[in-house]
């Protein structure tokens, strides 16, 4: 049977009568062939062959054949960022970007990472553009103190928690 | 008892007050270091240290220091983009500091002559304006 043959079901054969399709006698062999090729029924060859799924000692498998469920990948050690940073940092891999748009961008990640950490308002924060935080001090000094000479992986800058900036007219 | 020093004392500038001072910035093992020498303008507005144009930043490189990217909020409320690093304030007017001097944050941004001298140093002193003879003065509290 051409369907059973294109999906790969593995099935007894002493089982494959019972639940294979009864033929209409009124079908030639050539017509009964087309109605069951996949194309016909619309079926997706590209699916999984069902032999992952009924297998010949019947026993149901999902999933890997380990049978261990894999948690999802989440990061830790930083926020989910909202979409609009994630399409400025898009933009910042392809060449540089306008002011307005990085201080934006500095906006949004500082605020996703400092909801994310809790960290204390007033408080002075060096982070990447991906929300790790990279230091944390309580002087501005303090910070610049702690991070000047420091050669890191990303791009980072400085941020004061809870304000729009890290200096000038606040 | 506790007493004061006078560090400076000055005639207003075209009506501001202004003064000159000398910055040091230092790579991370003190091994290479820059000057800059610059006159600013006392700004209890401005919240940080030491602010001076941007271009100023360039030397930076010569010894191997790199400012660190951050935003400062401008009057007018005007967010812009502004880099930081650590520096030493040596002198002001003609005090010196004992060195390496005072630890401040320079901020390079924007693109004025004159820089801007920010409550971040100006609250380790008091700061007396006197406007009916046009003159400032500061002084150390410390005894």
């Amino acid at each position: 049977m051409a369907l059973w043959d294109s999906l790969n079901v593995l099935v007894p054969k002493d089982e494959q009568s019972r639940i294979a399709p009864s033929r209409d006698s009124s079908l030639s062999a050539d017509q009964e062939a087309a109605m069951l090729h996949p194309a016909h029924f619309n079926v997706d060859s590209t699916i999984e062959p069902a032999s992952r799924i009924i297998s010949l000692d019947r026993e149901l498998r999902v999933g890997n054949q380990l049978g261990k469920i894999e948690p999802p990948e989440f990061p830790v050690d930083r926020p989910w960022l909202p979409q609009q940073a994630l399409e400025i940092l898009k933009k910042l891999t392809k060449g540089p970007i306008a002011e307005k748009e990085l201080i934006r961008l500095m906006d949004l990640v500082a605020d996703r990472a400092i909801d994310h950490f809790q960290l204390k308002e007033g408080g002075f924060v060096a982070l990447t553009f991906l929300g790790r935080i990279v230091e944390v001090s309580d002087t501005r000094i303090g910070l610049l103190r702690e991070i000047q000479g420091h050669k890191f992986t990303e791009e980072i800058f400085v941020w004061r928690v809870g304000f729009r900036s890290f200096s000038g007219r606040l | 008892m506790s007493s004061t020093r006078t560090i400076l004392k000055e005639n207003y500038s075209d009506g501001r007050a202004m003064t000159n001072m000398r910055i040091l910035v230092l790579n991370r093992d003190g091994s290479r270091q820059i000057t800059i020498r610059k006159r600013v303008k006392i700004d209890t507005g401005f919240d940080s240290g030491v602010h001076i144009r941007e271009s100023e930043m360039s030397e930076l490189s010569i010894i191997g220091v790199k400012a660190t990217l951050g935003s400062v909020t401008l009057a007018g409320n005007i967010p812009a983009n502004a880099h930081y690093c650590l520096a030493y304030l040596q002198q002001i007017g003609e005090w010196e500091f004992p060195p390496p001097g005072m630890e401040i944050v320079l901020v390079f941004q924007g693109s004025n002559r004159e820089g801007l001298l920010g409550m971040e140093v100006l609250s380790h002193w008091i700061t007396t304006f006197d406007g009916p003879n046009r003159s400032f003065k500061i002084v150390c509290p410390r005894a």
